[in-house]
């Protein structure tokens, strides 16, 4: 069977869309309890994913509201993401004939940013749990709590830093071909 | 830039038409619009060879160096 790069960029186009409709499920999910745990607070035992945060409440508020802006943030950078990589898509910016535009690379250049804004956050929630954990407050897993592979998402934003000044490189190369005749 | 491309003096000299170059050299309009217009970063020996050959004149003809 042939690889058809069109076809796959249609399958890619698909899943983003069904990827950042999950995570904006769970965006308003985290938020709308975000607000009602700060309006009532009686669903801080039973907090989005079953996160149970009445033992952090009741040991430091400061800290219970510290881990639910990290949870906030990092849920919401992860919308951004999704919605960017939906919007490549959709502006119809990965033109194979010419794959090398502005467009594009300002996208590229934007998203290990935001990758890199996602791993130093969820690390920070990370060590913040850590840290919590120690002095004896009980939490669920960090996965439920959405902190979890801070380092994977680092290394990510890394490695898409490189591809992203390779890309340029690609595109000062195309604009001299273009105008080489 | 100081290489400076006098295509638009040899083709009034041998009394060419843009459409008439492009056909002869093989190079599409626009191609040959930028090599005019002095927008081109570079050009190919082949290009060159074959303006020269239908122009009948030499690269120094084609190109300048004004400092």
């Amino acid at each position: 069977m042939r690889f058809n790069p069109i076809h796959a960029l249609k399958i890619f186009h698909f899943l983003a869309w069904s990827i950042f409709i999950l995570v904006c499920i769970e965006a308003g999910g985290i938020l709308f309890n975000t607000i009602y745990a700060l309006i009532d607070g009686r669903n801080i035992a039973h907090f989005w994913n079953n996160v149970n945060l009445a033992r952090l409440y009741s040991y430091d508020c400061n800290y219970f509201y510290g881990i639910l802006i990290i949870m906030n943030i990092v849920v919401l950078l992860k919308g951004f993401l999704l919605f960017f990589i939906v919007k490549i898509f959709h502006d119809k910016k990965l033109d194979l004939a010419s794959p090398f535009n502005e467009r594009l690379a300002s996208y590229l250049n934007k998203l290990p940013k935001v990758i890199l804004a996602i791993g130093l956050m969820s690390k920070y929630g990370e060590y913040m749990i850590k840290i919590l954990s120690r002095k004896g407050v009980q939490f669920s897993s960090l996965q439920d709590m959405n902190v979890d592979a801070g380092n994977v998402w680092m290394l990510m934003g890394f490695i898409l830093l490189v591809i992203s000044m390779i890309f340029k490189r690609g595109m000062e190369l195309q604009a001299e071909a273009d105008l080489t005749v | 830039m100081p290489i400076v491309v006098n295509l638009d003096v040899m083709m009034a000299k041998r009394k060419m038409s843009l459409n008439e170059l492009s056909e002869k050299v093989g190079l599409t309009i626009a191609n040959l619009s930028i090599l005019k217009t002095g927008k081109a970063k570079a050009i190919r020996f082949s290009t060159l060879e074959a303006i020269c050959k239908v122009l009948n004149c030499q690269p120094a003809d084609i190109l300048e160096y004004i400092e």
